[in-house]
C-alpha cells in the first residue's frame, strides 16, 4: 500500500488557512526516493518550502504539478515504501 | 536549513515534521494556547517544535493595531482569558521547558493594555516551574512606564521590545500609535527600574532602510542599554502586506553582527530567518555570561 505524501495539516495548525504554489517537483513515478529527499518545492509568501520525503521507497502516483495552488493537507504524491 | 530559493525575495527553508513537532503541536492544542509561531506563519516552526520550544501569544491572537508588515489577524479582540495564564505555565510545564518565551498581540482596548496577563503568566510559569528562565516580549503599553514597572515587577529575565525597523520608516510601516522614541524609551526605561534584567529588542531588514539608518538605529538601541540585538529579514507573509524592498545577503547579516558587537551588544543574532525568540535561551545565557 502506497504511503500518501501530504501537505501536513499540523504546519502552523491554527493558521490552516494559508495556501502555496507548487513550484518544483522533483520526481515522477517509478523514480527512487530516499529518506530527506526533497519531493515538491512549494512556494508560500515567505519563503519557499522544501517537502522531503519521510520514507524510502519509489514513487507511485504524482498527483501535483507546477503551478497548482495547494493548503494543508493536499495529497502530493504517493510514495511505495521499499 | 535555509538557502537561497533562486526565488526574488524567498528563502527557501526545508520543513519536516518529526514526532517531536507533533508532540510540541498536540501540547500546544490540548492547552488551547496560542504562538506567534503560528499566527506569524514562521518559516522556523518545523526547526523549534521539532526541538520542543515554542513562543507563547497571550491575549487572544487578534492585534488590535495595524502594522503594516504582520500577519496576526486585526481587528476587535475578544475581553482577556482569565483560565490563559495557568493553561500557559501549563503547556510549558508538558513540553518540559526550562526557558518560557511569552508574547503577545497588542491590546489598545484594555484600560491596561494587558499588563496585568503578562504579571498573571509569570506567576503562573515561576509558581509551576520555578527554575524555568522567563522572556516576555512585550508591546509598547502605550508608553505607560506604570504598566511596564508591573511587568517588571513580576521578575521576567528577559525584557524584549522591538523597535521592527528605523527611525525613518517607523511612521511608514508600523501602526500610528507606534513609535521609534517611545519603544527606546520603554527599552530605556526597563533597564534603568531593573538592572538585572537583560533587554533585547529587533529590527527587521529589507523595508527600504539605507545601511547609515542601519548603524543609527544600532546606535539608539545600545544608548538605551539593550544587551541583545536581534536582525533579521522582514519576509512578506501575505499580499496583504506591503513587499519586501530588498532581500540581504548572509555577507551582510555577519558584517551588522560584528558591527553590533563592536558597539558593545552582549550577544547578536543576525541571520535572515532570526527572530526575537530565535534561539532565546542560548541567547540569554550569553548575555548573561557577559553582564
Amino acid at each position: 500500500m502506497p504511503t500518501n505524501i501530504i501537505v501536513p495539516r499540523e504546519l502552523w495548525p491554527r493558521r490552516s488557512d494559508w495556501t502555496g504554489i507548487v513550484i518544483e517537483v522533483y520526481k515522477e513515478e517509478g523514480d527512487p526516493v530516499a529518506l530527506g529527499e526533497t519531493l515538491v518545492d512549494v512556494e508560500i509568501e515567505k519563503a519557499v518550502i522544501a517537502i522531503d520525503s519521510p520514507i524510502n521507497g519509489v514513487v507511485d502516483k504524482v498527483y501535483v504539478s507546477k503551478g497548482d495552488k495547494i493548503g494543508p493537507n493536499t495529497i502530493l504524491l504517493s510514495i511505495r515504501e521499499e | 536549513m535555509v538557502e537561497e530559493s533562486g526565488h526574488p525575495g524567498k528563502y527557501r527553508v526545508h520543513m519536516t515534521i518529526t514526532p517531536e513537532y507533533i508532540r510540541t503541536a498536540r501540547i500546544l492544542e490540548e492547552h488551547n494556547v496560542q504562538t506567534v509561531c503560528e499566527q506569524s506563519l514562521c518559516p522556523n516552526i518545523t526547526q523549534c517544535w521539532g526541538s520542543g520550544t515554542a513562543t507563547f501569544l497571550i491575549l487572544g491572537d487578534i492585534c488590535t493595531r495595524s502594522c503594516k508588515f504582520c500577519y496576526v489577524k486585526k481587528g476587535k479582540p475578544s475581553p482577556p482569558d482569565p483560565g490563559e495564564p495557568r493553561r500557559v505555565a501549563e503547556a510549558a510545564k508538558d513540553m518540559g521547558l526550562d526557558y518560557v518565551v511569552i508574547t503577545s498581540v497588542t491590546r489598545d482596548d484594555l484600560l491596561d493594555s494587558g499588563a496585568s496577563q503578562y504579571v498573571e503568566t509569570i506567576k503562573w510559569v515561576r509558581k509551576l516551574l520555578p527554575e524555568a528562565k522567563i522572556e516576555v516580549l512585550i508591546p509598547d503599553f502605550a508608553g505607560d512606564l506604570k504598566l511596564l514597572e508591573k511587568v517588571l515587577d513580576a521578575g521576567p529575565d528577559v525584557l524584549a521590545h522591538n523597535i521592527e525597523t528605523v527611525k525613518r520608516l517607523g511612521r511608514v510601516v508600523r501602526d500610528p500609535r507606534a513609535s521609534y522614541e517611545r519603544s527606546l524609551m520603554i527599552l530605556r526605561y526597563s533597564k534603568r527600574y531593573r538592572r538585572d534584567v537583560i533587554t533585547k529588542s529587533s529590527i527587521l531588514l529589507g523595508f527600504g532602510e539605507s545601511w547609515d539608518e542601519i548603524i543609527e538605529a544600532l546606535k539608539d538601541l545600545r544608548n538605551a542599554g539593550v544587551d541583545v540585538l536581534v536582525v533579521s529579514q522582514y519576509l512578506r507573509p501575505s499580499e496583504a502586506q506591503i513587499p519586501v524592498r530588498k532581500l540581504y545577503k548572509m555577507e551582510e547579516f555577519k558584517k551588522i553582527e560584528r558591527i553590533g558587537y563592536k558597539l558593545g551588544f552582549k550577544y547578536v543574532i543576525s541571520h535572515p530567518l532570526a527572530r526575537t525568540s530565535y534561539k532565546a535561551k542560548e541567547a540569554y545565557f550569553k548575555a548573561r555570561s557577559r553582564n
